[in-house]
């Protein structure tokens, strides 16, 4: 009985122990990354690590051998490829006007949200569409409505008399960069609305009263006031809005694939293209790199601002 | 039989269920062979030779129960199922009896099998996926070249295509193009989607052309005269279009006299009168052509088509296919001239592509069927292509595809039952096979034209000029560049 | 003075209106589009005389042929599946993960959370090959769970960074005082702060859920069985044949496949936003 007793009190104390030492912060902090670190090690820097080494080869799909490891060829012979010159100015145009064009009409989505007070959820929700439907059909629906004889967008502009002829959406370079874009912001703008409208109700009311009581103009209360308490948020989602954008691939694949002649490939399409339909996957894995370093800086950057904002 | 008779007819109207089809094959003697004489004697247009379903369908089917008892003798077996993934074709019901033929064949045999129809664009990427991880259905369809890029990991179909040459007439030059490497079948020809020029009779009639253009030269003119009146012009695809835009481009380059490569299969000859001239053409060509067709996708010209906005272009037999299932109607004006609806499909007409300086030389839009060598299956996918590309089994798939799959093997194509033999409007798909090459030709060096082709260097030398990006010199120079990464390899 | 606020008041209220009509023609008009097509015979569809917002026979046709003749039921639970399970999965990870990276004081912690931050980065077109052969070797090929494990790698990201920031906005006196009461730091996290973090996981898991709802390359590539596709890949596989595109059938599928999800949203929105306050304005 009391031998009992003693192994429980000694297991029990020996449970006591572990949970001391595991409560332990050098212990438990990397504990609690552990499954986040192992799953991120296993399925995207094992990955990404023989992405790496496959830019630096010649390997080709469905070979056997792994191909030669010839350091940079890859990359030096894309700055050289005209499709690739295209793609490079391409993909930062699509991005970054993309990125201004939804962070302004975002901005101007939430500050409209933020005043409207009946049925606001039911506002907020619906407005919420364009990013929820999946792309891969959003993507579609717009095809339909570029489309060169049946664009529902023709037929309003001519109606107005704003154009004299069809515009052929998908088929001038200018156009079609265009349209792709055009897809993008519609598709981002409920992201940065929603998100931003979150950031404008952390404002505390306080502060729009005391400039009330300066007697500042409506402008003035914004540009004082909300606009720098509402960068930290803007800088945070306009990160995850230049991420995404410059790695998109379904609205420029459903709509053109690349076309017409190159003028709308992105590094994600050309990727695809490279790799998957040539079958070299060396130079498709380059193609992609190129995407990564922009990327990391673009993060720094912005990492950097909010670690000043703190 | 007046059961049978209804469920025919819903059949060619497009609104069958699979439910009923499999009642339709029950009610015709549980073969899927029977099902292309029932198919023939309900077809709408009147058919070129007078088909009596009886007699065709008997000794079908008793050929397939002999086909059926040898298969017995050596019993298949597989672990877990046999899966494959099919193009879909743009019949519903195309698809629907493929997947019965499939099943009925895995049923007879006692091999659960799995199809899906997927369309092609995702095909092209399931298949590089198999090809690299080494995991995948055992069977996938791949398109054009992609048997010489997956060729390391392509199981041995030699024995199933020696068995079939053998059986018929042999296979089309294109089918051995994209399937045989170095000597060996690794892909097994599946079917072709074969292309004329759809136009509308009517137009053309109008215009003076009475009968289908012959030469390039010769639909210039009627493009120009149907332009100068008014009417709807005639529209090719410049954009990326992976079908549609690949085959009329490649087939105007080719039937100058030009061509990306020499017969070597390494020395780059885009830069040549023949070129030249093949750009020259459809520069004029283009001057005639609504201008945004340098924005057509597969889809787009049939929907212009359709709509009655373009007069001629180039496809399957999709166009007219659609036009007949939907109803599809143009307006025009009758005797007293009062606007009237008719059906579109009966001013459709099809001829074959024109002929250049250097005849007519067509691209091959072409579909084979893979077993890549991970696959634990290999026999049991052997034997069911085997059977899938057999006379029995051809007839009664290709039959309610309606001239959108063309057979590989040599010979099949003359059976009654065929859509061009009991439509005559489908006849000119029939010219298209044997005119057909893949990129890289004139070589052999299809791997390297593949390369080419996926980067879509001979739509955009076209597309550039037509479309005023590139001058002629500057468009040959920028293909020139990119071919010559290409055939290096 | 009164007379002129209330002038102020009107305005704001005038523009205030016509910004939202704004918003709602821009970014609602293709959905209206889109419901249009999916209820217009095919017949009115190629009508190019007939005004295109003019609808002579509405018809549920396309629906009829999306429920009847496809598996759309099946995908769409498929993907709600799929996308469920991911999402779970990240929160708890990634929740762990930010308390950790953002309380916890440990050698490397910042190097760690930058680097978790950093795999966000990495596109998807350039790994999913290599990830295709990693899911193989785990036997793993063609089953709904490899979605299930994949998603998360780019959600966890997205969670841990995004949650870091409410726990930073978070009192660290909250759980010191549970602590001296006797709670290990997991009971506090548990009892303490999870309560009040809530508005801020659901946020994440909306966004997560969001992004699971819409991925197309893994699960393009990954779960090729027809049964356990999810609906994006599926329905554009099973409603383009060849050149033909079944656009009301299509459009149908884009609508059932995200009205419902938005009105679902509409109920957790108070909380989203409150959530979204709290974590990314001191992120």
């Amino acid at each position: 009985m009391t031998q009992t007793a003693e192994i429980s009190g000694k297991r029990q104390s020996r449970f006591e122990q572990f949970s001391q030492w595991f409560n332990q912060e050098k212990i438990l902090g990397p504990a609690l990354v552990a499954p986040a670190v192992l799953i991120l090690l296993l399925l995207i820097a094992y990955p990404f690590c023989v992405a790496i080494w496959l830019s630096m080869t010649d390997k080709m799909i469905a070979r056997s051998d792994t191909g030669n490891f010839i350091w940079f060829a890859n990359f030096t012979k894309l700055f050289k490829d005209s499709i690739f010159q295209r793609t490079t100015i391409n993909t930062f145009n699509y991005a970054l006007v993309s990125v201004f064009f939804k962070l302004v009409l975002g901005l101007l989505m939430a500050l409209v949200l933020d005043e409207v007070k009946i049925f606001k959820n039911f506002f907020r929700g619906i407005l919420l569409l364009p990013w929820i439907v999946p792309t891969s059909l959003s993507a579609l629906g717009f095809l339909w409505m570029f489309d060169s004889q049946f664009s529902i967008l023709n037929r309003f502009l001519l109606d107005w008399g704003l154009i004299q002829e069809k515009i052929i959406w998908l088929g001038t370079p200018a156009t079609a960069m265009f349209s792709v874009q055009l897809v993008n912001i519609w598709r981002g703008i409920p992201f940065f609305g929603i998100s931003l409208l979150a950031g404008l109700q952390s404002i505390p009311q306080e502060l729009y009263e005391a400039a009330d009581i300066d007697g500042a103009s409506s402008w003035s209360k914004f540009w004082n006031v909300t606009f720098p308490l509402l960068m930290p948020v803007t800088a945070v989602v306009t990160l995850f809005s230049i991420v995404q954008t410059f790695a998109d691939f379904q609205i420029v694949y459903v709509l053109t694939r690349g076309g017409p002649v190159n003028s709308t490939h992105l590094f994600a399409t050309l990727t695809h293209q490279t790799a998957i339909l040539a079958g070299r996957l060396g130079e498709g894995a380059a193609v992609s790199l190129f995407m990564f370093p922009i990327l990391v800086i673009a993060v720094v950057l912005q990492l950097r601002y909010l670690q000043k904002q703190d | 039989m007046k059961e049978r008779k209804d469920l025919t007819k819903r059949l060619q109207d497009g609104k069958l269920s699979r439910r009923d089809f499999i009642k339709l094959m029950l009610a015709t003697g549980a073969s899927a062979t029977a099902i292309g004489g029932v198919l023939a004697s309900c077809a709408p247009e009147s058919a070129v030779t007078a088909v009596a379903p009886a007699p065709t369908a008997v000794p079908a089917a008793t050929e397939a129960v002999a086909a059926a008892t040898e298969t017995v003798a050596k019993p298949l077996s597989v672990e877990g199922k046999l899966t494959m993934k099919l193009r879909a074709a743009f019949m519903p019901q195309g698809n629907e009896i493929l997947k019965v033929i499939v099943e009925d064949w895995g049923a007879k045999n006692n091999i659960p099998v799995e199809v899906d129809i997927v369309s092609m664009n995702d095909l092209q990427t399931i298949a590089a996926t198999a090809a690299e991880t080494g995991a995948g259905p055992d069977i996938i369809e791949i398109n054009q070249g992609s048997a010489h890029l997956f060729a390391e990991k392509l199981a041995d179909m030699s024995a199933v295509c020696d068995d079939l040459a053998a059986r018929y007439d042999g296979f089309y030059t294109a089918a051995e193009e994209a399937c045989k490497v170095n000597g060996k079948w690794l892909s097994v020809p599946r079917f072709f989607a074969p292309h004329a020029i759809s136009y509308r009779t009517d137009l053309f009639e109008q215009v003076g052309a009475k009968e289908p253009p012959k030469t390039w030269e010769e639909l210039y003119e009627v493009g120009k005269a149907l332009k100068e009146a008014g009417l709807a012009p005639i529209a090719f695809p410049l954009g990326h279009a992976v079908g549609d835009g690949n085959d009329f481009n490649y087939s105007v380059l080719w039937s100058h006299g030009a061509s990306d490569v020499a017969a070597d299969g390494k020395t780059v000859t885009i830069d040549s009168a023949e070129t030249r001239a093949a750009l020259e053409y459809m520069q004029r060509l283009f001057s005639v052509m609504p201008a945004d067709t340098l924005s057509y996708d597969d889809a787009s010209n049939n929907r212009a088509f359709l709509a009655s906005a373009i007069s001629a272009t180039n496809n399957a037999s999709t166009i007219w296919g659609a036009a007949r299932n939907q109803g599809t109607k143009y307006k025009t004006k009758d005797a007293d001239g009062k606007e009237v609806e008719k059906n579109l499909h009966e001013v459709t007409g099809h001829f074959v592509y024109p002929e250049g300086p250097a005849g007519r030389i067509t691209y091959a839009e072409f579909m084979s069927s893979a077993v890549f060598s991970y696959s634990k299956n290999i026999d049991a996918a052997k034997a069911l292509l085997t059977y899938l590309n057999e006379r029995e089994q051809l007839t009664p798939w290709v039959n309610p595809n309606l001239g959108f799959v063309f057979p590989t093997l040599k010979g099949v194509e003359n059976d009654l039952l065929m859509p061009w033999n009991t439509t005559a409007k489908l006849a000119p798909f029939k010219e298209y096979a044997s005119t057909s090459h893949l990129p890289g030709y004139p070589s052999t060096n299809f791997r390297s034209g593949t390369d080419a082709y996926a980067k879509w260097v001979v739509v955009d030398m076209f597309a550039s000029v037509c479309g005023g990006m590139a001058s002629i010199e500057d468009a040959i120079k920028t293909a020139k560049a990119l071919l010559e990464d290409s055939y290096k390899s | 003075m009164q007379s002129s606020l209330r002038i102020r008041k009107i305005t704001k209220g005038i523009v205030v209106t016509i910004g939202l009509l704004f918003f709602i023609v821009i970014l609602l008009f293709p959905f209206y589009w889109m419901f249009i097509t999916s209820i217009k015979p095919d017949s009115e569809l190629y009508d190019m005389a007939q005004p295109p917002m003019q609808l002579l026979k509405p018809t549920l046709e396309h629906y009829v042929y999306l429920i009847e003749n496809t598996r759309f039921l099946l995908w769409l639970k498929n993907s709600a599946l799929v996308a469920t399970v991911s999402t779970a999965a990240s929160i708890v990870i990634g929740t762990l993960a930010a308390y950790s990276l953002a309380r916890l004081r440990f050698r490397g912690s910042r190097t760690l959370g930058l680097t978790i931050f950093i795999t966000y980065l990495v596109p998807t077109t350039l790994i999913f090959l290599p990830l295709a052969y990693v899911i193989r070797s785990l036997g793993l090929f063609d089953k709904q769970v490899a979605l299930m494990i994949t998603y998360p790698t780019f959600l966890i990201p997205f969670c841990t960074w995004l949650l870091m920031g409410y726990f930073k906005g978070i009192p660290k006196e909250l759980e010191e005082s549970a602590m001296v009461d006797g709670a290990t730091r997991l009971q506090a996290l548990r009892m303490v702060i999870l309560p009040i973090m809530m508005p801020g996981i659901i946020s994440a898991a909306l966004f997560a859920f969001t992004l699971s709802w819409n991925e197309f390359v893994y699960a393009l590539t990954l779960a090729q069985t027809e049964a356990i596709k999810t609906l994006p890949v599926a329905i554009v596989s099973q409603l383009v044949l060849a050149d033909v595109y079944f656009w009301g059938s299509l459009m149908a599928a884009a609508l059932l496949g995200s009205v419902p999800i938005a009105i679902l949203y509409s109920f957790f929105l108070e909380y989203y936003v409150k959530g979204m306050t709290a974590g990314a304005v001191k992120g």
